[in-house]
């Protein structure tokens, strides 16, 4: 059986403390501490064995509630991927950070007093669907035919114009994308795009990205993300402050 | 991935399968139309046909549909073959 630590994120404090036993299965957690920062771990006499997928589950919001008493406690942490262990013993794990020092330091400088928040808009395209028809004369001509000709012609039209409605609200979507992230991007530290995710029904996912920012930076996002959410076509999800999962790239 | 056939009800399994293949084709047929269309390589006779006939294929479509009490099955049979075809691109993908 080969020992090691299980690595919940790495602080930028020295501190050689115990934060009780609130990691996964109720594993006591430490910090041990090299140079400048210190490790936030627990003991651990094998690999992670994952038995079923409701324990990951709670394995899982064990590691993140770590992670974040971590981070409300010493503020500037660089959160790990669920399931990081450093093989060895503790000279092991010192010798580990050693090696990363520099790493981990300008990682951590680059998100000292900053936060991650999560952004997401949406909209409804049928509601917008009148409004994207009248502004294209195209369009408005297709839907026109679509109900007056004869039956195959109308057919056809009206194919055409579902065809051309929806190249058109697509356009549309990827022309809002690219407008709301360039706006929040002149409003952050750094952002990324996370995956668009399919919805039930009518509402549509637009713009889903991660946030890094500091406290000026966050009422500046506050304030566009509510314009934007005063526009009756859009609506907003804005959530956070969560430690830095999206920026920390380990 | 498998396309699922119920095994109890074979029948109307395989009726299934067809009509969803058949909705390919008329959908393929369709775009294959509009292309020509918009390219205005058919004349106002022609996309009176063309439009008439693809109407009828769709009508006939869906009144099978609904004798048989397939809505649903076909429906699930289209997703699962989107998701053979999503997955098959997919793996090209990663040949490429």
């Amino acid at each position: 059986m080969s020992k090691g630590y299980y690595l919940y994120c790495i602080i930028d404090s020295v501190d050689d403390a115990s934060l009780g036993p609130i990691g996964i299965e109720e594993s006591s957690v430490i910090t041990i501490s090299n140079n400048n920062i210190s490790a936030v771990v627990h003991p651990v006499e094998s690999g992670v064995k994952i038995e079923n997928s409701q324990e990951s589950l709670k394995w899982v919001a064990a590691h993140q509630s770590v992670v974040e008493e971590a981070w409300k406690r010493y503020k500037t942490i660089l959160p790990f991927a669920f399931g990081t262990i450093i093989r060895g013993d503790e000279n092991k794990l010192r010798i580990w950070m050693e090696r990363e020092n520099d790493r981990l330091v300008k990682k951590m400088f680059n998100v000292r007093d900053k936060a991650e928040y999560g952004v997401q808009i949406f909209w409804c395209p049928s509601r917008c669907i009148e409004k994207v028809v009248n502004s294209k004369n195209d369009l408005m001509e297709l839907k026109k035919k679509s109900e007056g000709e004869s039956t195959g012609t109308a057919y056809m039209y009206k194919k055409r114009y579902e065809k051309a409605l929806k190249d058109e609200m697509e356009h549309k979507a990827t022309e809002l994308f690219r407008v709301f992230f360039k706006q929040i991007k002149q409003c952050v530290s750094n952002i990324t795009v996370e995956k668009i995710k399919r919805l039930e029904g009518d509402k549509q996912m637009l713009l889903n990205v991660s946030c890094l920012s500091d406290a000026e930076q966050v009422k500046k996002l506050g304030d566009l993300l509510e314009d934007i959410g005063q526009c009756e076509d859009h609506t907003v999800r804005f959530t956070g402050p969560w430690p830095p999962y999206s920026f920390v790239g380990i | 991935m498998k396309i699922d056939l119920e095994g109890e009800n074979l029948k109307g399994s395989l009726v299934g399968l067809v009509i969803a293949i058949v909705e390919i084709l008329h959908e393929t047929l369709e775009h294959q139309a509009l292309r020509r269309m918009e390219g205005k390589s058919l004349n106002d006779e022609q996309i009176e046909r063309l439009g008439n006939s693809l109407l009828k294929l769709k009508e006939t479509i869906e009144e099978l549909k609904e004798e048989q009490g397939i809505c649903e099955a076909v429906g699930s049979l289209r997703k699962q073959l989107d998701g053979l075809v999503d997955s098959s691109i997919w793996l090209k993908k990663e040949e490429v």
